[in-house]
């Protein structure tokens, strides 16, 4: 059946996809006889989502026909921030761009120049591709460290694959476990319908959160509301208890993950043959056949590993090596975290982590999706790496209701094209993080690199739907950096503040009036995402942008005459077996399997070709190789005491609302309504303490900067905690609502540009200390 | 009028065991009867948190909109007859009739009627008769993300509604059914974070 | 649901108006005064006439006024519906003994306006006592509209006997004081009764937000009211009498802004201490 279906009035139905979020469900377009846009509703022949759709792309025919939508290409012409523009050509505004990028680059180098996004939703491929055509560095001035990028990229480590995204199996799962995710709001897609049906089976459900105000929360067998970035010591505790308690899945561990890889007993590097043979190969990693009682490859089939070895093996110089095995030093770790002690650090009680262990790890398939809450921390890279182990511990991997493997995520990397030779050398990083296992720039280094010159000048930023003045932390800096560019570009829905600041402002098709391929997110599905309509105005879409202006600057890279033959190539790259005619037509198209959802067969793509507990790579690449408990560095056991006593509350930044993405739609005003103002929610008790009422204004500060919201009491947060919205920034005038200006209600006002993780960069987003008192 | 369809009794049915209050319905409802700002036919709210933290808590979201009565008090109490009930059982305001008194709104316990400030008439949730009518389904069921909405012919033991609540019986409940209204549309109790309603309604 | 300013006006000018109409003709026909009741229907019809005009702007549509004769189960249709009966016997109530003299015939017309008025007074205190709304949901609704009614009406009745420069009656005194008392009786009742009604309305008429509203209420429905009835009871003076009727109508329309304040809220889920959530 055809994906556009004419209809009796002279109108027609457009089969395509929704970009509101990254999930992007079917939907089907109503388009009228004059090439109207009158009604969306979602498509039933989505595997995922079935028809369901949220408030947000419902929203279509307001948000494309929105006034205050961006329609043309504008360039500065007052001073900088002053709001003088004019109307140009998308001829002349990418000609101007390129002779810009070409001015910087031959004035400073390739490398003064940044590219980036906000959310990419499928465009994380070419901004790369942008950064690393330049033949330089790509710096990727974008929240990948606080997006995506630590999920994702240590699921590749530990398993060479990405599962716990669009990997949960929902539908299948007898455990569901939401780990700082909020997925049923924010990706609904393959979520909500799956879950509910679920626990109409009889589905257990775990809602690890500080919050309770998670709409799962009140329903979940287990709520676990841990202190934020207490994780790691919860996941320890879990493994702990599976361990401990004897739920794991003996074999899973015994042959697919690298539990029996030997170890030095003491520097813990892995035992290879060269250590122990003449000659031997140093890349082959050792473990103990308990049958032969001799050491075989670790990738050596149908042998029965030892997983409790630990002793003395004769080294190839003939002294004795004290050895055990990856499984010793994991048991190890989890065992000097009793749950007990991890109750104290996460504020919850031991009954809590014991109940919820236990259901997990005895539910015959379990799967856990891991999301911001995590990723937001300072000691990400440890709550994600034990959270991956706990997922192979219980043999729940590529299972059927565990987390399974999406093609997708493994084929997008290729799309950016190889990072330029000098990468690592030019990318900039400082000792607040080191990014030992994120080979591109901190952004706040760029940012600084903007103000100050230093390590060297950055000039240029060109940036597709991103708004650095909503999701980078500490807004005032990220203000001053921008203000010292020579040119800053940003393609938008909307004027946001930070097109505010720009050079060239773009104006972005919304998803209805464009053409691409959903794939990110789309689990084993491509679609045709095709636009229901024609372009309005002058916008044009961010890979159209991409390309355009990638085929100006650098043709080879960027080869592709149309959109159609990027998306030819794209198909072709990611081997889904289908051209862009035929899927347009077809509209939705399966693509084959992960390799490693056949793993007895096929392993998993890492270097031991097994999950690796002991991330071989996390150590090559100067990282623990182990996930550790480790606590966050802006907590309030980690700060300087008076900082804490006069900053009490840890704060959340960045809860999420159903019916806004990010820092878009607050002018949309049928969705306004719903949510017409920012607030603060904190503890009810704390409330009657500082005398402050339900819908006060009051001012939230953190050592960097202070913020007002409408005051929420509520009674589900822990006395210590409070939860901050962000994206605050846009009027609607419909509503008599006025905008937020100088982030005054931007949660990043608050965010501290001093404290990342070591290995992402990731800032610690989701523990700021803060006080709250009355304006 | 055949005999089939004067058995016809439409209605709504909401597991409040599912909704996650994400809002979509009330959001499609605004697209797909153009309702103005100000007005809501359909609008999830949220009981709570309400408790001590973190164990004893509470907390649903409940969706309110127009109970399509049995005996709507808004029909009793409209001088005009602008409110009345279609023989499938949905409670209508004629917009033609209605000059806004507001009697209606004051008469109505569940806050589901409001007055359009631009057209002056008294509006309400119409379960999408139009849609219903063709055999659709209303647009806040069709894109409920969670599933936890589903309309139809109560009177029809095989209609997908009919079936979920016979799976769901033992939590079924209406909102102040001693009001003498007699709502139409049926809930059903959240299993967990809902204690306090689910000890009153078995009480009483 | 929101406080409706013109039914304020428009219902204290009913129990005002027909109040003092409905007492004039008792106190004409039983206890020996004579009113001049072209003048009595007069001012009552101009009071009627003034709370109408109001009325019809609270409906959002007043074009489509004549709508309102539809439903004759409705309250508003029935109050509709005596409207132009009451409107014609009190405009001939008017004409009677000013443009014509209709003898015994424009008594019995007298009465008739009198069993419209207590009909009409009956059917709009019947609109608010609605079994939908736990704070209206009791007899007490009917029983203080008349009875407000009849407090109004009693003071107003004293003002036309002084202003005639006639004696109030010693009977007129005493429903003076019983109609104020009763009154009193069945609004203490009310606020009693508001302290347990559920769904949200437990109220106590001295907390916020009611204060205000419950201290206007009692300094001139009840306090003012005593006051100024007793001095006009010791001295007969117009201006005294005036001054109660004054009052008594301030404090009905404090009492009426509490009785609708009260009735806002209708807890969906009353088994909980708190209310629904609306934003997310």
């Amino acid at each position: 059946m055809s994906s556009v279906i004419p209809l009796p009035d002279g109108g027609k139905i457009v089969k395509t996809n929704c970009f509101e979020c990254h999930a992007k469900c079917g939907v089907l377009c109503e388009v009228d006889k004059n090439g109207k846009l009158v009604k969306v509703k979602g498509n039933p022949e989505d595997p995922r989502s079935q028809g369901r759709m949220c408030g947000k792309g419902l929203s279509a025919t307001r948000i494309l026909y929105d006034p205050h939508r961006l329609r043309y290409p504008l360039r500065r012409v007052g001073e900088r921030g002053e709001g003088k523009w004019e109307q140009i050509s998308w001829d002349e505004a990418i000609e101007w761009l390129a002779q810009k990028i070409e001015k910087i680059t031959e004035e400073h180098g390739a490398e003064a120049i940044t590219y980036g996004q906000g959310t990419g939703r499928g465009t994380n491929q070419w901004t790369a591709r942008s950064g690393n055509a330049g033949g330089r560095v790509h710096h990727s001035t974008a929240p990948g460290n606080i997006c995506l990028v630590p999920m994702m990229v240590q699921a590749f480590f530990q398993y060479g694959m990405f599962p716990t995204f669009d990997g949960c199996d929902f539908d299948n799962a007898d455990c569901i476990v939401f780990w700082g995710a909020n997925s049923v709001w924010t990706e609904p897609t393959y979520t909500s319908g799956q879950v509910g049906r679920s626990r109409d089976r009889g589905a257990k459900l775990i809602v690890i959160d500080p919050y309770f105000e998670h709409p799962l929360a009140a329903k979940a067998d287990h709520f676990v509301p841990v202190r934020p970035g207490s994780d790691t010591f919860l996941a320890m505790a879990w493994i702990n208890i599976i361990i401990n308690e004897d739920l794991y899945d003996y074999e899973f561990v015994q042959k697919y993950t690298n539990a029996p890889m030997l170890l030095t007993e003491e520097s813990e590097l892995p035992l290879n043959e060269a250590m122990v043979k003449e000659g031997g190969d140093p890349k082959v990693m050792l473990v103990w056949d308990k049958a032969a009682g001799v050491l075989a490859p670790v990738r050596s089939k149908g042998i029965d590993e030892d997983i409790w070895f630990r002793g003395e093996i004769l080294g190839a110089d003939g002294n004795p090596i004290k050895v055990k095995t990856v499984w010793h030093g994991f048991k190890d770790r989890a065992d000097a975290m009793p749950p007990e002690k991890a109750a104290e650090l996460c504020w919850i009680k031991p009954e809590v982590i014991y109940d919820s262990c236990r259901t997990y790890a005895k539910a015959p398939s379990a799967t856990i999706n891991v999301f911001q809450g995590i990723e937001e921390q300072t000691n990400c890279k440890d709550s994600l790496h034990l959270i991956y182990d706990i997922i192979a511990l219980t043999g729940n991997l590529e299972k059927k209701g565990g987390n399974l493997s999406m093609p997708f995520w493994n084929q997008m990397r290729g799309l950016g094209g190889k990072p330029p030779a000098t990468q690592q050398e030019l990318r900039m990083v400082d000792e607040r993080a080191t990014g030992t296992l994120y080979g591109v720039s901190n952004p706040t280094n760029i940012f600084e690199a903007m103000r100050t010159g230093k390590p060297y000048p950055i000039k240029g930023y060109i940036s597709v739907q991103g708004n650095p003045l909503s999701w980078s932390e500490n807004t005032a800096m990220v203000k001053e950096s921008l203000k010292c560019l020579e040119l800053l570009c940003i393609m938008d829905y909307y004027m946001s503040p930070s097109c505010e600041l720009a050079d060239l402002v773009l104006p972005s098709t919304h998803w209805t009036e464009r053409d691409y391929l959903a794939d990110e997110v789309c689990s084993e599905w491509v679609f045709g995402q095709q636009k229901a309509v024609e372009p309005l105005y002058e916008r044009k879409s961010d890979v159209w942008f991409w390309r355009t202006l990638g085929h100006r600057l650098h043709p080879d890279w960027w080869p592709w005459e149309t959109d159609e033959e990027l998306f030819d190539w794209q198909l072709q790259e990611t081997k889904a077996g289908i051209t862009w005619a035929e899927l347009k037509e077809k509209w939705i198209h399966k693509v084959p399997d992960f390799p490693s959802r056949n793993y007895p067969e096929n392993g998993f793509p890492t270097p031991s070709g097994r999950v690796e507990l002991y991330s071989i790579v996390n150590k090559m690449m100067g990282a623990h190789p182990f996930g550790e408990a480790t606590e966050v560095k802006n907590g309030p056991y980690t700060l300087p005491e008076e900082i804490v006593k006069e900053y009490p509350l840890i704060a959340i930044t960045g809860r999420r609302y159903p019916i806004y993405y990010h820092s878009a739609y607050r002018g949309i005003p049928h969705l306004r309504e719903l949510v017409p103002e920012p607030q603060v929610t904190f503890n009810s008790k704390l409330a009657r303490e500082l005398g402050i009422e339900d819908g006060e204004d009051v001012w939230i500060e953190s050592p960097v900067g202070k913020i007002t919201m409408k005051a929420k009491p509520s009674d589900g947060i822990h006395e210590n905690v409070c939860v901050i919205p962000h994206g605050w920034w846009q009027a609607c005038p419909e509503l008599g609502l006025a905008g937020y200006p100088d982030g005054i209600a931007n949660a990043n006002t608050l965010t501290s540009d001093q404290y990342y993780n070591d290995e992402y960069m990731t800032p610690g987003l989701r523990s700021t200390m803060v006080k709250i008192y009355k304006k | 009028m055949s005999d089939t369809k004067k058995n016809v009794h439409y209605t709504l049915l909401i597991d409040l065991d599912k909704c996650t209050g994400c809002q979509a319905c009330s959001v499609a409802c605004k697209m797909e009867n153009n309702v103005d700002l100000g007005v809501f036919w359909n609008r999830v709210k949220r009981m709570g948190p309400v408790g001590q933290f973190p164990d004893n808590l509470e907390m649903f979201y409940f969706p309110n909109q127009c109970m399509h009565c049995e005996e709507p008090t808004c029909i009793e109490v409209c001088p005009t007859k602008a409110t009345y009930k279609t023989d499938t059982g949905v409670v209508l305001v004629d917009a033609d009739r209605c000059f806004g008194c507001q009697y209606c709104i004051w008469a109505c316990p569940y806050d589901a009627r409001t007055l359009n400030p631009n057209t002056k008439t008294v509006e309400k949730c119409i379960m999408c008769v139009h849609l219903l009518e063709k055999g659709e389904k209303p647009m806040c069921v069709y894109t409920c993300t969670t599933q936890c909405r589903y309309a139809g012919d109560i009177n029809d033991p095989d209609s997908e509604i009919s079936q979920y609540l016979a799976k769901h019986k033992d939590r079924q409940f209406k909102i102040h059914p001693e009001f003498k209204n007699n709502p139409s549309v049926i809930y059903l109790m959240p299993r967990k974070g809902a204690e306090t309603l689910c000890k009153s309604i078995a009480r009483s | 649901m929101q406080i409706h300013r013109a039914l304020l006006i428009s219902t204290t000018c009913q129990r005002l108006s027909l109040g003092m109409f409905i007492l004039c003709v008792l106190a004409n026909q039983f206890m020996g005064v004579s009113l001049p009741m072209h003048i009595v229907a007069i001012v009552t019809l101009i009071l009627l006439a003034f709370g109408g005009i109001a009325s019809a702007f609270h409906l959002a549509r007043p074009q489509r006024f004549f709508n309102a004769f539809s439903n004759f189960g409705s309250h508003l249709t029935q109050e509709a519906f005596i409207t132009p009966f009451l409107g014609v016997a009190l405009l001939i109530c008017c004409a009677d003994g000013l443009l014509f003299d209709l003898g015994m015939v424009g008594v019995v017309i007298q009465w008739v306006a009198f069993i419209l008025a207590i009909a009409f007074l009956i059917s709009t205190g019947l609109v608010y006592q609605l079994s939908s709304r736990p704070a209206w949901n009791t007899p007490l609704v009917l029983i203080i509209f008349l009875l407000t009614a009849a407090q109004a009406g009693t003071l107003a009745t004293d003002v036309m006997i002084l202003a005639f420069g006639q004696t109030i009656p010693v009977g007129m005194v005493a429903l003076s004081i019983i109609a104020f008392v009763a009154c009193l009786i069945a609004q203490i009742a009310y606020i009693q009764r508001l302290k347990s009604v559920g769904y949200g309305v437990d109220v106590n008429v001295t907390d916020s937000p009611y204060k205000g509203t419950w201290l206007g209420w009692l300094i001139f429905g009840v306090i003012l009211v005593i006051i100024c009835l007793v001095a006009t009871l010791a001295v007969p003076f117009l201006a005294l009498s005036l001054a109660a009727v004054v009052c008594s109508i301030i404090g009905i329309v404090f009492w009426t802004i509490l009785f609708y304040k009260v009735a806002l809220k209708v807890k969906m889920f009353p088994m909980y201490e708190v209310d629904l959530n609306i934003y997310m």
